[in-house]
């Protein structure tokens, strides 16, 4: 781990940070997994903020004159307040700005909970889970007034916002969490000034084609008999998965994974979200899926869609905040 | 009517891309200004970014109106073009030509329908303005999106395939080759003429059937220009509007041209077999001619049934015929085809009117057989102990069944459509048989009379007048044939009457006449070779029964006689006129031209998934094995979308409705609209 720097930096090194929202913690262990890369990055860069690894404070940031990090990761999305403060501060002081991983880019599975009122979401985390003891039917408030005085914690926003929907985002790289080799990549393409120009629309560390791109499985060319769930049945090792009628997101998701799940015969989960230009991967898949179903009758069409459980969590499992669907209004 | 200047708006701003935007609203003479407040119209219009010009007119299809158009594009410097008027398919190519005319890009344009969709549809004038100013809204946003396209072109071979030796199949090749093309026939059985070889005169002008027949068949076979090929089947058939290329197989007739004791070698031939020209009334020998005067006047050789015994051969001294003969192969190849693959006459279920079980019970085909002078009896009608004294006729046997009243055909549909040619077919049998025999009692079963046709209520009327019995029957109780138990006629036909209250009748019968629709003949892999439109009734479907009537939706495919629909002979023939004359034109372009609106694989994006090969109706898409995408055939793609809508990559595009174009008017369309 590097050491601090001295907060006026000046040693001639690249200034870089990672922080993390609402997220799971899985992208700050990601950008470690480039391994002994890890090495030749601290050669050329310090690490000024990182709160998962080192001792940052949030006074550290705020000290750090405008503009001061040259390189921000920013994983996780936005559900409250404090989050959304912190993207702000660190648009501020940071020269590039990085939405890093799925969470950030669209959402991630927080964004899930975007189909719920935050009504519901206080009920099942705070009444309903079965494994709680809350008798006085306690939630979270915003303002608390103690005994040792008046206490606040962040405000809970109705919706989970993607990064870019808070601050402008300067590239994004998806993935769940994203690949480390990919990251390693854009990071040296960044050293060297070989991004392409700033855009929030602007992914980096994957390719624009689908999974199937990088898919060694083979087409048969057949349509879709019946939808299996992974633990339903065993999936044969060469064939198209979703020819085989487990629910492949890969035709509708950007590659850049190396088509990690495929290769351990489990379906694509969509993590990368859409591929291309495709705003809305939900939308694109279920559109593929509707002309490849082998349903004579519209009977037998709702019987196999009727066997996919959970179709929002399906098809938007990791961008429920970009599609357009957007969640409950 | 005299054409007022319209109100005249525009924001002056150009969007940002550039587009400068013109907006014509129609009055259409009232028909949309009576409801629709088109000068209000005009003025939110008007309002719009990018709207350089918004302006109303009485009649823009007129020659003052288009010139309009013409005239503020030059003027204006107007790039995308906008008319609010009547539906698109009346006047959508009409502006694409002004807009052409005035130097720009005819797909620059868009038509926006508030006529039909609008002003016809309500009576509130506030809700139809709203809806307008909606809906051009959506093409204001739209049109920013649109790129400049150029029109398809393909070359035609100058060749015609018809498939089917009928009458249609006839006509259309003899229409064709007296145009100058060059035609192949192709038939499936050994001799040309089809359904109307079996029938002995036609109606409504009684003239004999096989001279009509005949002659036409000459002109066909005398002209240098055709080639007929019989006893031919299609395999497979590839290629596009332009350039089909078919292969056939030719099986082996077994006899030739240098056969010349014909009827020795008929008469030498030990097999036989149920004859199907006569509808199973009859048998024939396995080496056998169809019908006298056939064509070719050759005799073929049943396979199925000849067993090479060589007794036929023996008969002409060795010459002429070849047991040994084998199928041939060939690719034909042509412009366009046409398909005149005829019907089938419903064939009764077992016990359905006691068709199979009573053997006196026939259908209408069978006693058209029997009253041909040239028939399996000579034109005589079945004899038991004399000539049949009374005959019932039962209508709609096979045609307008009601689910749930009639049983079920192995299909699993009931036939409910109208045959169309029963009624007057079973009058004209009926009459024929009163001229032959005076004393035979005729009586009538039927729901409907539809003699409907140019001629044929004379045989209603004149069937009236001979004291032919009418017994109208209810559909949903149709008439009951038993036993007679009493032994005067074989037969009892039991039903109500309904044109006497409901009376129950009771008809003894010396022979039941089941007046019998059609089906189309069992065409199924030209239907998947094709990809044809096939409607409910297993016919097949053409594109706009109005507007193209004879085309299939696969560019260069037509439709002739039968295949399409219950036709009679007159019908048959007409349609098969219109299909050569389609055809003939399209090949007299030597282009073709079509519409833009295809779709195209971004070679960036696609990663050869193969998912729209799976959608494509039209098998327009094909993979690229070396690059791994997917390639689309620009003739063979009609633009249909399925694809564009399919690729969960987002890699194919449909020209003139990309996501850009479609999103933008999606979203014009919404806005301000309440979302539950």
């Amino acid at each position: 781990m590097s050491e601090k720097t001295d907060k006026a930096g000046g040693n001639g090194k690249l200034k870089i940070g990672m922080y993390w929202a609402a997220s799971c913690g899985g992208c700050d262990i990601s950008l470690l997994e480039i391994g002994p890369h890890i090495l030749e990055l601290i050669e050329v860069a310090d690490v000024v903020l990182w709160p998962c690894a080192a001792d940052f404070k949030y006074q550290d940031v705020v000290n750090y004159p405008d503009q001061f990090i040259d390189v921000c990761f920013f994983n996780g999305g936005v559900r409250n307040s404090e989050q959304e403060e912190i993207a702000r501060l660190l648009r501020r002081k940071s020269k590039t700005l990085i939405a890093y991983g799925a969470c950030a880019t669209d959402g991630g599975i927080p964004a899930l909970a975007n189909t719920k009122t935050v009504e519901g979401i206080f009920a099942a985390s705070y009444h309903d889970c079965p494994s709680l003891d809350n008798p006085a039917h306690v939630e979270p408030q915003p303002i608390t007034q103690s005994e040792y005085g008046e206490l606040e914690i962040p405000r809970f926003y109705p919706q989970v916002l993607r990064l870019s929907d808070v601050v402008e985002v300067d590239y994004q790289i998806p993935g769940c969490p994203p690949q480390a080799e990919r990251v390693w990549e854009a990071i040296l393409a960044l050293v060297g000034g070989q991004l392409p120009a700033r855009n929030s629309a602007v992914k980096v560390a994957c390719f624009d084609k689908s999974v199937c791109d990088e898919c060694p499985r083979e087409k048969r060319k057949v349509k879709i008999k019946e939808f299996k769930r992974p633990h339903e049945a065993m999936a044969e090792a060469e064939w198209c998965l979703l020819e085989q009628g487990f629910i492949c997101m890969g035709p509708a998701t950007r590659s850049g994974c190396g088509a990690l799940c495929v290769k351990a015969n489990l379906p694509c989960r969509g993590c990368y979200g859409p591929s291309g230009e495709a705003q809305d991967q939900g939308a694109a898949m279920i559109g593929a899926l509707g002309s490849i179903l082998d349903a004579s009758t519209e009977e037998r069409a709702r019987e196999m869609i009727d066997h996919i459980v959970d179709p929002v969590g399906t098809f938007y499992r990791f961008t429920m905040a970009s599609s357009d669907l957007k969640g409950r209004r | 009517m005299v054409e007022t200047p319209g109100s005249c708006s525009g924001s002056g701003n150009e969007h940002e891309n550039g587009a400068r935007i013109g907006v014509f609203i129609c009055h259409c003479g009232g028909n949309i200004s009576d409801v629709v407040d088109v000068k209000r119209v005009a003025d939110e219009i008007g309002k719009l970014r990018g709207v350089v010009l918004s302006t109303t007119q009485m009649f823009l299809c007129s020659d003052p109106g288009q010139g309009l158009i013409e005239q503020k594009i030059k003027e204006l410097g107007l790039n995308r073009v906008i008319v609010a008027a009547c539906s698109p398919t009346l006047h959508q190519l009409t502006f694409r030509r002004t807009v052409a005319r005035a130097g720009l890009n005819q797909f620059l344009f868009e038509h926006v329908n508030v006529r039909e969709q609008v002003s016809w549809v309500t009576e509130d004038a506030e809700a139809a303005t709203q809806k307008a100013t909606r809906l051009i809204r959506a093409a204001v946003d739209r049109v920013k999106h649109l790129i400049p396209l150029d029109k398809r072109r393909i070359s035609i071979h100058p060749a015609a395939l018809v498939i089917g030796g009928g009458i249609a199949g006839l006509v259309a090749a003899r229409d064709l080759a007296q145009r100058g093309m060059k035609v192949t026939l192709v038939e499936k059985q050994p001799f040309l003429g089809g359904r109307v070889a079996q029938l002995h005169t036609l109606f409504p002008t009684g003239e004999d059937a096989r001279d009509a027949l005949k002659r036409v068949i000459e002109e066909v076979v005398s002209h240098e220009l055709v080639n007929v090929i019989t006893n031919a089947q299609i395999l497979d058939s590839e290629g596009v509007v332009g350039d089909f290329r078919t292969r056939i197989r030719i099986e082996p007739r077994g006899a030739n041209s240098q056969l010349r004791q014909r009827a020795s070698a008929v008469a030498a031939c030990p097999e036989q077999t149920i004859n199907e020209f006569d509808y199973g009334l009859s048998q024939r020998k396995a080496i056998y001619m169809a019908y006298p005067g056939c064509y070719p006047p050759i005799p073929a050789i049943d396979w199925n049934v000849c067993t090479k015994c060589g007794k036929c051969l023996w008969a002409v001294g060795g010459r002429g015929i070849n047991l040994a003969e084998q199928p041939r192969e060939m690719v034909l190849h042509s412009g366009i085809i046409v398909l005149a693959t005829g019907f089938d006459p419903y064939e009764p279920l077992y016990g359905e009117y006691g068709y199979g079980i009573f053997p006196r019970v026939i259908t209408l085909q069978q006693l058209i057989r029997l009253l041909d002078p040239l028939g399996p009896t000579g034109g005589r009608l079945p004899r038991n102990d004399g000539e049949p004294t009374r005959i019932a006729f039962i209508h709609c046997v096979g045609a307008r069944q009601i689910e749930g009243v009639n049983q079920r055909q192995p299909d699993g549909k009931v036939k409910d459509y109208c045959a169309r040619t029963c009624c007057t077919g079973a009058l004209h049998a009926a009459l024929e048989i009163r001229r032959r025999h005076p004393e035979v009692m005729i009586t009538d079963f039927y729901q409907d009379i539809r003699t409907y046709g140019r001629g044929h209520e004379t045989y209603y009327e004149q069937a009236s007048e001979a004291g032919i019995l009418f017994v109208r029957y209810d559909p949903r109780h149709p008439p009951r044939v038993e036993g007679n138990p009493k032994g005067d006629s074989p037969l009892l036909v039991r039903t109500s009457d309904l044109l006497t209250g409901g009376l129950d009748v009771e008809m003894p019968a010396d022979l039941v006449v089941l007046a019998t629709g059609v089906v189309p003949h069992d065409i199924s892999e030209l239907v998947g070779m094709y990809h044809c439109a096939v409607g409910s009734d297993s016919f097949l479907l053409e594109v706009h029964p109005k507007l193209r009537p004879v085309e299939l939706a696969v560019a260069g495919v037509f439709l002739a006689g039968s295949c399409q629909g219950p036709m009679d002979v007159t019908e048959a023939c007409a349609a098969a006129s219109a299909a050569a004359s389609k055809s003939a034109a399209l090949i007299a372009q030597a282009q073709v031209e079509m519409d833009p609106f295809i779709a195209k694989v971004d070679e960036e994006l696609c990663t050869g998934c193969q998912t729209c090969l799976t959608v494509c109706p039209y098998d327009a898409i094909t993979r690229d094995e070396t690059r791994g995408i997917a390639v689309v055939s620009e003739a063979r793609c009609t633009g249909c979308g399925t694809c564009a809508a399919t690729c969960p990559s987002n890699a194919i595009q449909q020209f003139g409705f990309n996501d850009a174009q479609v999103l933008a008017e999606v979203k014009a369309l919404l806005q301000g609209a309440a979302l539950g």
